[in-house]
């Protein structure tokens, strides 16, 4: 017990010896990412991004003349030590910038947090949208730029009948939600939809309730290792070539490499990056793959949010010059004058109305081989339904709400979507 | 029809996991009294055993063969290092096992990392039964699973083997004034039952996403069935684990599988409630039952 207590007291003694943030020559930032748990497999790629950028912007002689150094501790998959190391990035690492977190239950788990000390805010996943938060920013893709886009071009394509399976909680909720609206906006029905718990890797009650629902389109919405247990149970159960569409399924876990086809064949996913478009698509796109297998060749993906967590990094750099200070109010202000980046996959641009970026998007379809192609892509999706629906105008008057939609307030597309040939350049 | 057709495959593909992962959790139960927290991390072992054998271009039976004796190789160096001691402490015995379960899910997450692809495409296809379209590999894991039962349940019966384990199970002194090695039978039960985690492992692997924590996703269906199973090892489990498929299938396939899991747990609560003795209970009164 004593040998205990002298343990205890070593550990905290040594934390209190901590550095503060941007005292002396270095700019200290905070990264919250999952290194280990369930949802290690997107959280690494992301501290790897973050790596990645931060060992970029000082090879180039650092920010304001002083080094970057990255904070990073592992949130272990677990809300609670999320929320706890989230206060002491805050309170005693006095971190000008936190970025990351990844489910949408981690992020609304840490926002109070963030908003009591009015910390700026980077979220870079792609999710349910919604959030009007005076202190967050965030570069991933919104329903408006992934649902609004994908469920017209499948109806269109495939059939008016879509299936629905989601992750059981508020991104599978709501993403659903925005769907159904945008399904039925596009002349087709959700027939079917069931709400799976995130460790559930048993999936043959759900296959056969699909099987009974006889969908045109299968939308599968599940986050996880444990739930992508549904693709090589899916690849056995019968049904052949019927088309997927997901907003996270290759562009976020890379099925189309981890299972052996045909589990990840004919899966259509709107995104803003994956690895493959830098591998021969996308010119811009090709020295930011090329540089991060440099750094980690062993990285089995890059994907769509370790590029927005890189964006939302080289943003708040772009910020940072522009502001010439690091001073959390002052960089806010830079980032709401519309700053733009051009990013690897095209340019990003924070709309000041809502936080959240105006970006290309890009088709991307697995072969019966899971091969990644692209067959079209939309270009400056705006993420307007939160500033013309829901009536988030941050420029006017400051908010942490995230907004839903409901009855009140539809999901509904605002904006007129063209999709274009994309285009391959070697 | 056709969904109580479809509702029968689903229950049917269940069952054989239910049966196979459950077994050797209720053998090492019933003969040791210890209940395996690490039961879940074997059974993971076995699985990535299986596909880095297959990747390493072994065929699949080849490779869920070599995971077994894998597992039961460590089962019996588990036995020789830690259970041995606590085999007459079984409180103890939940606390050690659960540390263990924790080490293997850590050292999987270093050496492999947080996922690993797999890439066994599932083998057989699917067949086609009275309009409904099964994947056979999931029917075979079923036979695999009821063949197993079956051919423990004899070997327990009929050998001396078996006879022995049974004495000792019942009464551990008296077996051992008629000359029993009971040591050596209970290590015996033991190795047995981490086989049984190992092949569980290898048999689900193709159908399913690897990672370090995947075998406590069935070793909780496990634990309510061998609790439910009652004191008959083999017919005990047998019944729970095809009662619990079954319920699970229909509730799932009318309300969807978070509903399915619900109901495990409720019906649980209830059988433990009205029949202690569990599903052995059932067989030992097989007029009243009938009535």
């Amino acid at each position: 017990m004593a040998a205990f207590g002298l343990a205890v007291l070593a550990l905290t003694s040594a934390c209190g010896g901590g550095p503060a943030a941007g005292s002396g020559d270095t700019i200290n930032i905070g990264q919250l990412e999952d290194h280990s748990g369930n949802l290690a497999i997107v959280g690494n790629q992301k501290y790897h991004a973050a790596q990645l950028a931060v060992a970029q912007l000082n090879a180039k002689g650092g920010l304001l003349g002083k080094k970057i150094n990255l904070i990073a501790p592992d949130t272990q998959s677990d809300n609670t030590r999320m929320q706890q190391l989230a206060r002491e990035l805050i309170v005693k690492n006095k971190v000008p910038v936190i970025f990351g977190a990844q489910t949408s239950a981690q992020r609304e788990a840490i926002r109070p947090i963030i908003d009591q000390y009015k910390q700026l805010y980077f979220y870079t996943n792609q999710y349910e949208g919604g959030v009007c938060d005076s202190n967050e920013y965030n570069t991933g893709a919104v329903p408006e730029q992934q649902v609004a886009t994908l469920m017209p071009y499948l109806v269109e394509h495939f059939g008016k009948r879509v299936y629905v399976i989601a992750a059981d909680y508020n991104f599978g909720h709501l993403t659903s939600d925005w769907v159904k609206a945008i399904t039925k906006a596009s002349g087709g029905s959700v027939v079917g939809q069931e709400f799976v718990p995130l460790s559930q890797n048993e999936f043959s009650s759900s296959i056969a309730r699909i099987k009974a629902a006889k969908p045109d389109v299968l939308i599968p919405l599940l986050v996880g290792n444990d739930q992508s247990s549904f693709f090589p149970q899916w690849a056995s159960s019968g049904i052949k070539n019927l088309p997927m569409g997901s907003t996270v399924i290759v562009a976020q876990g890379y099925e189309h490499l981890r299972f052996a086809p045909p589990a990840a064949a004919n899966i259509y996913v709107p995104t803003n990056f994956i690895k493959e478009l830098g591998q021969n698509n996308l010119p811009s796109a090709k020295p930011f793959v090329d540089e991060w297998m440099k750094m980690f060749p062993k990285d089995p993906y890059i994907n769509e949010e370790a590029e927005s967590e890189y964006d939302a990094i080289m943003l708040w750099a772009e910020a940072v010059k522009k502001a010439g200070t690091t001073d959390k109010e002052k960089v806010k202000a830079a980032l709401n004058s519309g700053l733009t980046y051009q990013s690897p996959s095209g340019p990003v641009t924070i709309d000041p109305k809502t936080h959240a970026a105006v970006r290309d998007i890009y088709l991307a379809h697995t072969t019966e081989q899971q091969k990644i192609e692209f067959p079209v892509m939309w270009k400056g999706v705006q993420p307007n339904w939160l500033s013309t629906v829901a009536g988030c105008d941050l420029t006017k008057k400051d908010d942490t709400t995230q907004y839903t939609p409901s009855a009140k307030m539809p999901a509904k597309v605002t904006q007129e979507l063209k999709a274009i040939p994309f285009k391959a350049k070697p | 029809m056709s969904a109580v057709i479809s509702v029968f495959f689903q229950a049917s593909q269940i069952f054989g996991v239910f049966l196979i992962v459950s077994l050797g959790l209720s053998i090492i139960y019933g003969v040791l009294g210890v209940m395996n927290l690490a039961h879940g991390e074997l059974m993971t072992i076995g699985a990535y055993a299986t596909v880095l054998a297959v990747n390493a271009g072994l065929p699949l039976p080849l490779g869920i063969l070599l995971a077994t004796v894998l597992v039961a190789l460590l089962g019996l160096v588990l036995d020789l290092a830690i259970m041995r001691r606590l085999y007459t402490r079984p409180t103890d015995a939940i606390v050690v096992t659960f540390g263990v379960s924790l080490v293997v899910i850590q050292a999987l997450l270093l050496i492999f990392g947080s996922t690993q692809s797999s890439r066994i495409p599932s083998p057989g296809g699917e067949l086609t039964i009275a309009g409904e379209s099964v994947p056979t590999y999931r029917l075979l894991v079923t036979v695999v699973g009821i063949i197993a039962t079956y051919g423990l349940y004899l070997a327990f019966q009929k050998t001396k083997l078996g006879t022995n384990i049974r004495a000792v199970s019942k009464d551990e002194d008296m077996a051992g004034c008629f000359g029993i090695d009971t040591r050596a039978t209970y290590t015996i039960a033991f190795v047995l039952g981490a086989a049984l985690a190992g092949l569980a492992g290898g048999l689900v692997a193709p159908t399913i996403s690897l990672t370090p924590s995947l075998g406590q996703g069935f070793v909780v269906y496990a634990f309510v069935i061998v609790v439910v199973a009652g004191e008959r090892t083999f017919q005990g489990t047998f019944l729970a684990s095809a009662a619990y498929a079954l319920l699970d299938a229909v509730v799932s396939y009318r309300f969807g599988s978070f509903y399915g899991v619900l109901s495990l747990l409720g019906a649980t609560l209830v059988l433990i409630r009205i029949l202690p003795g569990g599903f052995s209970a059932i067989l030992r009164r097989p007029r009243l039952a009938a009535i």
